[in-house]
């Protein structure tokens, strides 16, 4: 009989990483092949989507609109019936269930970028921005000793401040104390961060800290003095905001008039986003019609943004 | 013929050895070839199915996150496409264009690169991998002189009853989510971190370090004291009956004989703390920059891999260079954690040469 060879570790290490390799060449073959698409020319043609009863609807994306969503799901469901299921994802989550024709409806806080724009055309998806509120990018700030309405600041400064050429808020403002500045951003793609450096003029950010959502930006600036961040304007009502001056001039605050008369010069337009123009009579068309009507827009108005009607 | 006749025939056919050759063990029962496949596909063959199962699945995780990391593993030369996806330029990118202008990705730029921003296609994982061994590191210096010195009282001077009650309460503390470890991180240590240290804010490495050591602790402690206790006792008789007291015995006698399964216990640790996300992602602070290389280094904020992935996959298109770069950091990340484990076996392997058994 033939003595049993041990294994030891080494060849056991050989063993696995040659078994790794396999199965990393196989990737470039085989993963095409078992990857399943869903039946697209069903959907094109019934208009509804595989996997999902016709009566839900699941709203994924953007954390921002998510309170909208979450307001406006009860009282669909008392008018119709339907449910309406929310979850949140990032813009990016929203865009891709369109894209990917998993839902029909998504929720975003930014325009597409050019990746999503071409995998929309790639996969015969044309994606349709439906405006439903008005957001506003809020510059919130924390300086014991100072109150609302005694910093303000232009778009200029606050680039200047988040791309680390003014370091103390001595620099912003001769009137401020001295004092360095604690600058808070967000996670690279996300929709808000997006938004506000394009708005500002903001190009490679040196920030002190990265946050991931915007409650946590508002809680980490109320905890940090001398600090800086910027949040939506329904998460802005418990912290202080800085006035921006507009394109005259005048400073503006981020109050609901100032955003609805477009005069706070930082606002932005919450989306669903569909795949083309919904068919009239369909259910995505109802939701949609819905959601800016008189009803749905006091449900945003009661989130905390600005309706857009 | 009769029955002795017989049993002549028999032995006088048998190879010369036989009678003394040694025994043959229970292992030599190795099902081979044939006999493997036909017991595979009878009953008793959903045994087989199981242990395929998780194997299949592993590979299948492995297909996965080689597929979906390609893009940013090939050679491409992202520099020259790199200032004309630079549109609105701000303030800042004048900068960024004379210091970074050429970036390209490629296996050795990924990994060698020293600046994550992902707005401009920078995908340098160098501070994301400071970050973790920072992070690690710190904890590992918290937890195993602590875990240690726990494991010994355990074995040595606790007395039973006592024993009973601590043990089982330290490996609770495994059982708790990480993402509650996160959060009373975030209420209670952060704030605490920047009063005692005068910092802007708390959120530094050092809160993640001081996190994920309370999570490991339980992992050292259990597995160390296992292999204190687990040295053969006439090791201690010995030495008592040589003339050591309790303290030289347990310091020059228990603790070298233990080594292996206490540094195998804090490999494991090292495994779960490299892995871990939810915490690290609520107290580190978030900031992709290289720690510096001084003690300070633990007073910085930073991004650690694992946070870097859980937070930015959620707003990231799906199929963009960005998500690619993303499961290219989870591929690091299991290389480093396999790493990890196959140091843990040579390490268990030579346990077993020195005391005939593993830990």
């Amino acid at each position: 009989m033939k003595a049993i060879r041990s294994l030891t570790p080494k060849k056991t290490a050989l063993i696995i990483l040659i078994l790794l390799g396999i199965a990393a060449i196989s990737a470039f073959v085989i993963y095409p092949y078992i990857f399943v698409k869903p039946q697209q020319d069903l959907q094109k043609t019934l208009g509804f989507y595989t996997g999902q009863p016709s009566d839900t609807i699941n709203i994924a994306g953007s954390t921002t609109v998510m309170p909208i969503s979450l307001a406006i799901a009860p009282l669909f469901h008392e008018f119709t019936g339907v449910n309406v299921q929310v979850s949140a994802g990032g813009s990016g989550q929203g865009y891709s269930n369109v894209i990917d024709r998993i839902s029909p409806i998504g929720a975003a806080s930014r325009s597409p970028s050019s990746d999503e724009l071409s995998r929309a055309a790639a996969n015969g998806v044309t994606l349709t921005l439906h405006p439903i509120a008005l957001d506003a990018i809020c510059i919130i700030w924390n300086i014991p000793g100072l109150f609302q309405g005694d910093l303000k600041l232009t778009k200029e400064q606050v680039a200047y401040v988040y791309s680390g050429v003014y370091t103390n808020w001595i620099q912003v403002n001769s009137s401020l104390p001295p004092f360095p500045i604690y600058v808070i951003g967000r996670e690279p793609g996300s929709g808000t961060r997006q938004n506000f450096e394009s708005n500002f003029g903001v190009g490679y950010t040196k920030v002190s800290q990265e946050v991931t959502n915007n409650q946590d930006m508002v809680s980490s600036v109320l905890s940090t003095p001398y600090s800086i961040g910027y949040c939506s304007l329904a998460y802005a009502a418990n912290v202080y905001t800085a006035e921006i001056a507009g394109a005259g001039g005048t400073f503006y605050a981020p109050t609901k008039e100032n955003v609805k008369d477009k005069l706070y010069p930082a606002t932005r337009e919450l989306c669903y986003v569909t795949n083309g123009i919904p068919i009239a009579g369909s259910l995505i068309a109802m939701f949609l019609y819905f959601v800016n009507s008189t009803i749905g827009q006091q449900a945003v108005e009661l989130v905390g943004y600005v309706s857009i009607i | 013929m009769d029955l002795i006749g017989r049993l002549r025939k028999v032995f006088r056919n048998l190879p010369v050895d036989v009678l003394t050759r040694p025994a043959p063990s229970v292992d030599v029962l190795q099902l081979r070839g044939k006999e493997y496949l036909r017991r595979f596909f009878s009953p008793e063959g959903f045994t087989g199915v199981c242990a395929l199962s998780s194997f299949i699945i592993t590979i299948l995780i492995l297909f996965f996150l080689i597929q979906q990391s390609l893009p940013i593993l090939q050679e491409m030369g992202y520099g020259q496409y790199a200032l004309p996806l630079l549109s609105g330029l701000g303030y800042g990118d004048y900068a960024w264009i004379l210091n970074n202008g050429n970036i390209v990705t490629g296996l050795i730029n990924f990994v060698t690169g020293s600046t994550w921003y992902p707005k401009y296609l920078s995908f340098g994982i160098l501070p994301l991998i400071a970050g973790t061994l920072v992070v690690v590191g710190g904890a590992m210096l918290i937890a195993v002189p602590i875990g240690i010195f726990s494991a010994i009282h355990l074995s040595e001077y606790c007395p039973l009853k006592i024993k009973n009650i601590i043990k089982p309460i330290i490996e609770l503390l495994a059982g708790i989510p990480s993402v509650v470890y996160g959060f009373v991180g975030l209420i209670f240590l952060v704030p605490w971190l920047a009063g005692v240290f005068s910092l802007r804010s708390g959120q530094t490495a050092l809160a993640g370090s001081i996190i994920l050591s309370i999570m490991i602790l339980p992992t050292i402690v259990t597995i160390s004291e296992d292999a204190i206790s687990a040295v053969p006792k006439e090791y201690k008789e010995a030495s008592l009956a040589l003339g050591a007291t309790h303290f030289q015995t347990v310091w020059k006698v228990l603790l070298p004989a233990a080594i292996s399964g206490i540094t195998a216990s804090i490999i494991l640790a090292v495994g779960r703390a490299l892995g871990e996300t939810m915490a690290v992602l609520m107290v580190c602070g978030g900031v992709a920059n290289m720690p510096p290389l001084s003690l300070q280094m633990f007073f910085t904020s930073v991004k650690p891999m694992t946070a870097a992935i859980a937070a930015e996959m959620g707003e990231t298109a799906v199929g963009s260079v960005h998500y690619s770069a993303l499961f290219g950091v989870g591929l690091v990340l299991f290389g480093i954690t396999y790493l990890v484990n196959f140091i843990a076996d040579l390490i268990n392997s030579r346990f077993k040469k020195k005391f005939g058994r593993a830990r």
